[in-house]
């Protein structure tokens, strides 16, 4: 028995209308940017639901420290896997792009940086609750260092990358991030059905991660 | 874990495909690949069909998942 079937119809909708107008809708054509700025239909949404799960996972965390109530561990730790999938996922739609616009896969950009030292922070969670034996212990630790990795992403992604010069949009007076440049059905095909899309995928996926752990824990909760 | 994967690699998959279609047309504008076989549009047309057949192939894989796990679950409950 399938739970809750309707909002999974829909996230698949969702993807399916964000794929096709994607790909198919026009596009103004912006120079040096050309057909590559139907990035703006894949790369930020991704980056925006990994905060999202992201944000999602924190909470967990501070639930977990309030409550002690191991289920809270379990939800923070696979929204942070769902959440870092995600942003493997937006850094690598990002480095395309910047192959054809920049020249290069990684060319040392202040973002890119910025973004591999976010993620890396989130991999060492991974490793911390994989060193830790004791199932108290490890969500006690992993919930006040996800604490410590969700604060680091804010001056490594947002913060630092403005600070400096960019090739990113949206630094240097890059015309794709201006609002004037973009018309407003690419901004509502963006934020009412691809956010929407990924972000129900993503919270999918978690939630099946986050049953499979719950009958492979069974013991401890 | 190997099947926990597929959903993932699937979705790397379309992805990646997806950004292959759009830079292949963003070469051709920059005439860097003049020897396209296909038109921009048509590039885009077979990546939208291709990219929808795999986000149908990752709808049925996670209901399939989902349809395992709700009887691992009704299992345990007995």
């Amino acid at each position: 028995m399938i739970k809750q079937k309707w909002w999974k119809l829909i996230c698949i909708l969702l993807l399916a209308v964000t794929f096709v107008a994607g790909f198919l809708m026009d596009v103004p054509d912006k120079h040096t940017l050309h057909e590559t700025i139907r990035n703006y239909f894949f790369h930020p949404a991704l980056w925006v639901v990994m905060m999202v799960l992201f944000t999602t996972s924190v909470v967990n965390s501070v639930f977990f420290l309030r409550t002690g109530r191991l289920i809270n561990d379990i939800r923070a730790e696979q929204y942070a896997k769902t959440g870092l999938l995600f942003g493997l996922l937006g850094l690598f739609t990002g480095m395309v792009w910047a192959k054809y616009t920049w020249g290069a896969f990684w060319s040392g950009d202040p973002k890119q940086i910025g973004t591999a030292v976010g993620l890396l922070t989130y991999f060492a969670y991974f490793i911390l609750r994989a060193a830790v034996q004791d199932d108290t212990g490890r969500a006690r630790i992993a919930a006040v260092y996800n604490i410590f990795a969700y604060v680091m992403l804010f001056p490594t992604l947002f913060i630092i990358p403005r600070m400096v010069e960019s090739l990113h949009p949206g630094s240097q007076g890059n015309p794709l991030i201006n609002p004037n440049d973009i018309e407003p059905r690419m901004f509502m095909l963006l934020w009412c059905i691809a956010l929407p899309g990924y972000s129900l995928l993503g919270i999918w996926i978690t939630t099946l991660l986050i049953r499979i752990k719950k009958i492979t824990d069974k013991n401890i909760l | 874990m190997s099947k926990r994967i597929v959903p993932i690699l699937l979705i790397i998959f379309s992805l990646a495909l997806s950004n292959y279609a759009y830079c292949q047309q963003q070469s051709f504008h920059n005439n860097a690949n003049e020897n396209l076989r296909l038109s921009p549009h048509q590039i885009h047309y077979i990546a939208a069909v291709i990219v929808l057949v795999v986000l149908t192939l990752l709808a049925f894989y996670l209901f399939g998942v989902e349809r395992r796990i709700s009887e691992l679950e009704d299992e345990h409950h007995k």
